[in-house]
C-alpha cells in the first residue's frame, strides 16, 4: 500500500470515529468520505462496491432529511446510520490492518 | 567573396578573420549559423559575421552603428529596428546608410510577420529567425538592467519595446452575440468531484424531462458529473429497490453504477449517486 493510501484510509477512520463522536455532522462525513474515496489509487472494484454501498445508505439519509428540511437526525434514522457508519469502520480498518500485519510479519 | 562548395557556409566562430575580405569556412553544423548566402549570421551572439554589403562604408566592424540590441541589420545595407515604429530613424539622420527603409523595414515593421505565415523561403525564414534572436537579446538586457519584459504580457525575451511578443499569439477575441452566455454553473465529475459545501443546497428544487429533482440532487448531478440521461435510464431500466429510508425507492442501473433515489409521494428524485 502506498503512503498516499494509507493516508487516505487514515483520514476515513478518523473522519467515522468523530461522527461517532459527534464532533462532524452527517453532511461533513457524507462529503468527505467521498472525497477522500476518490482520492484512493488502485482500489479493488469489489471493496469500493462495497464502501459505496454503505455511504450510499448514508448520502440517502443525508438527501432525504435535506428534502425534508429535518436538521437534527431522529433516533430512528440514527438507527439506521449507525450500521453502515459501522460497516465502514470496519472496511477501512481492514485495509489498515492489512498494512499493519504486512509491517509486522515482514522480516 | 569567395565561392562556396555546397554545403558550406560562409562562418566566422572561432577562427573569426577581422582582416576585410578574410572569411572563414566552416561547415554548417547543427548548431551552426546561418546564412543568407550574403552573411553568416551567429544565432547565439545575434550578430552578422561577415562584412555588410556595402563594404566598411558604415565604418569598420560597426554593424548596426554597434548597438545590436536594438537594431537590425538583415540586408547589409543598413541599420534598422526591429520593432518598426519605435526605431529612431537613423538612415535619416546618416547619410552614410542609404538603403531604402522599405527594404529594411519590410520583414521587421510590419505586424503580419508574428501572426501569418511568411513565404516559406530561405531568406525570409533566415530573416525571422534572425528578428528572433534580436528579439531574445533585447528580451535579456531589459531583464539584465532590470527592465523587466519590457511588454504588458511581461514574458521574458520575447517582448518588445511595444509590447509585441513573437512567441505569443493572444487567443481571438469573442465578443457579444457569439461568446453566448455565460456557464451557469459549475460542474465536477466522476473521477473529480466538487467538495459539496456544507449547507443548505445550491440549487433550487426543479423539473427536468417531467421528472421533478430536489436541490440536492441537482447539486449531486453537478457535482459528480452525472447527465440527466443517465438518472431516466434508471428510472426506466434500473433495478428498483426499497430505498434506505422508508418511503423511497432506490433504483440501481448496473451499466452506469448509478443509484437514483426517488421519494415515493412526491416523486422527486431526492439524490443521485455513485454505487448500489
Amino acid at each position: 500500500m502506498s503512503e498516499h493510501n494509507k493516508r487516505q484510509y487514515q483520514l476515513m477512520l478518523d473522519r467515522l470515529t468523530a461522527f461517532e463522536k459527534g464532533q462532524i455532522p452527517l453532511d461533513t462525513l457524507v462529503v468527505d468520505l467521498e472525497g477522500l474515496l476518490n482520492a484512493l489509487e488502485g482500489v479493488t472494484i469489489p471493496w469500493r462496491q462495497t464502501f459505496l454501498h454503505d455511504w450510499g445508505k448514508l448520502e440517502d439519509e443525508r438527501a432525504y432529511a435535506l428534502f425534508k428540511n429535518v436538521k437534527i437526525l431522529d433516533e430512528e434514522t440514527s438507527q439506521r446510520i449507525r450500521p453502515a457508519v459501522s460497516n465502514l469502520k470496519l472496511l477501512v480498518l481492514e485495509k489498515i490492518d492489512d498494512l499493519a500485519d504486512r509491517i509486522r510479519n515482514s522480516p | 567573396m569567395h565561392s562556396q562548395p555546397p554545403g558550406w557556409l560562409e562562418r566566422s566562430d572561432t577562427h573569426l578573420d577581422p582582416r576585410p575580405g578574410h572569411e572563414c569556412k566552416i561547415k554548417n553544423g547543427a548548431a551552426g549559423p546561418r546564412s543568407n548566402s550574403r552573411k553568416g549570421a551567429k544565432s547565439a551572439w545575434g550578430r552578422f559575421m561577415q562584412v555588410d554589403g556595402i563594404g566598411y562604408s558604415g565604418g569598420i566592424n560597426a554593424y548596426v552603428g554597434n548597438d545590436p540590441l536594438n537594431l537590425v541589420d538583415p540586408f547589409g545595407f543598413t541599420r534598422d529596428s526591429p520593432w518598426g515604429v519605435n526605431a529612431p530613424s537613423l538612415s535619416q539622420n546618416d547619410s552614410s546608410f542609404t538603403t531604402p527603409s522599405s527594404q529594411s523595414g519590410l520583414l521587421f515593421a510590419t505586424p503580419e510577420i508574428f501572426t501569418t505565415p511568411a513565404p516559406s523561403t530561405p531568406e525570409s525564414q533566415l530573416l525571422q529567425l534572425a528578428a528572433m534572436d534580436e528579439s531574445m537579446l533585447r528580451g535579456k538586457s531589459q531583464l539584465l538592467e532590470g527592465g523587466g519584459g519590457g511588454g504588458p504580457d511581461g514574458g521574458f525575451g520575447g517582448s518588445t519595446s511595444g509590447g509585441r511578443n513573437p512567441w505569443y499569439s493572444p487567443p481571438p477575441q469573442i465578443s457579444g452575440e457569439e461568446s453566448g452566455p455565460p456557464a451557469s454553473s459549475f460542474s465536477g465529475s466522476l473521477r473529480n468531484p466538487l467538495q459539496a459545501p456544507i449547507g443548505p443546497p445550491r440549487n433550487l428544487p426543479g423539473e427536468f424531462n417531467g421528472q421533478p429533482y430536489t436541490g440536492h440532487a441537482f447539486d449531486a448531478l453537478q457535482n459528480r458529473g452525472i447527465p440527466p440521461s443517465v438518472v431516466d435510464q434508471a428510472i426506466n431500466r434500473g433495478i428498483p429497490n426499497p430505498g434506505n429510508t422508508p418511503g423511497t425507492t432506490r433504483f440501481y442501473d448496473p451499466t452506469n453504477n448509478m443509484t437514483v433515489v426517488r421519494d415515493n409521494a412526491t416523486g422527486n428524485i431526492i439524490t443521485v449517486r455513485p454505487g448500489n
